[in-house]
């Protein structure tokens, strides 16, 4: 294990971490469960491009397991929705970047991943409550909530990507 | 990462646009926008509750009648659903964040409050195939 990215994965995750608990302490934006700004999706966005698919799941499993430990909510619902929507997120985001990259710019990745993020919720929300019913009356409104939210964290994740194109100390390729 | 990731590009707008007609095309079809919009009788209308992905309660909305309350339990404890003669809403649950409760009331088909945390939801459906579930509790 090349121990320079495992140090700066690490890093990645831990401010996925902190992002994940301080969006979990905010109020809800609306009466509406899964519409949230989806900030770690930030950290995950630049975890991709600097490493790939591979390394950008490793941090977001890192991530929501360690923060269901903080918030005491491992194995319970509410972890399982997070972690289905962040590798839902993580994994379109990976493969839209690897094969569609030169396509996208990260905002559109970022809402790609926004999306995906709430789709895998709502399958998630849609098994525990056992009827798909529920989970067309939510779509609509997540669908529409990921744009803006996607679009914000695309931005911020072109603003940092824009200082560090490559990871922190290596050459810019 | 290219300089041209940091620029919109033509597919991002088509992204947002795509999914933005599929979040009209759900309000238009799942929430009865328009064209499919629910008949307005109070009568062809049920309330189903539903706790740890069973239905636990299945009874119409007839438009007249007194509000009830059911205590439907769940892992974190008892979600108190109150159904009146034309709809029906969580008005307490054990749950963190409350946003079952925040929801309101939901009386046209299709609407729903989930308290996913506690497993409960309380939906409202089309049609009224029992119409004896009321009569004989």
């Amino acid at each position: 294990v090349d121990a320079n990215r495992l140090a700066r994965l690490s890093l990645l995750a831990a401010m996925g971490i902190a992002l994940h608990l301080l969006e979990a302490s905010l109020p809800n934006p609306l009466p509406l469960p899964g519409a949230k700004l989806g900030l770690a999706n930030i950290v995950v966005l630049v975890a991709i491009v600097w490493y790939g698919l591979r390394d950008g799941l490793k941090v977001t499993v890192a991530r929501c397991v360690l923060s269901s430990f903080v918030m005491g909510s491992f194995l319970g619902v509410t972890f399982w929705l997070s972690l289905a929507g962040g590798v839902a997120a993580t994994v379109v985001m990976g493969l839209a970047y690897r094969y569609a990259g030169g396509a996208f710019s990260l905002v559109g990745l970022s809402v790609l991943g926004a999306t995906a993020h709430n789709l895998g919720q709502l399958a998630v929300a849609a098994v525990v409550i056992g009827s798909g019913g529920v989970l067309m009356y939510y779509l609509p409104m997540l669908l529409l909530f990921a744009l803006p939210a996607g679009v914000a964290t695309g931005l911020v994740a072109r603003g940092l990507l824009a200082r560090h194109p490559a990871p922190l100390g290596e050459p810019v390729a | 990462v290219k300089r041209a990731m940091l620029d919109l590009r033509v597919a991002d707008v088509a992204v947002i646009v795509l999914i933005f007609v599929l979040a009209l095309a759900g309000f238009v079809t799942a929430w009865g926008w328009g064209p499919f919009a629910p008949p307005p009788e109070v009568a062809k209308r049920t309330v189903v509750i539903r706790a740890d992905g069973r239905e636990v309660l299945s009874m119409p909305l007839t438009g007249v009648g007194e509000t009830q309350r059911h205590e439907v339990g769940g892992p974190l404890g008892n979600t108190i659903v109150e159904s009146a003669p034309d709809s029906a809403r969580v008005v307490d649950s054990p749950c963190r964040d409350k946003l079952c409760i925040l929801h309101g009331r939901i009386s046209l088909p299709g609407r729903a409050a989930v308290c996913l945390p506690n497993r409960v939801a309380v939906e409202i459906v089309a049609g009224a195939e029992q119409p004896f579930d009321a009569l004989s509790r």
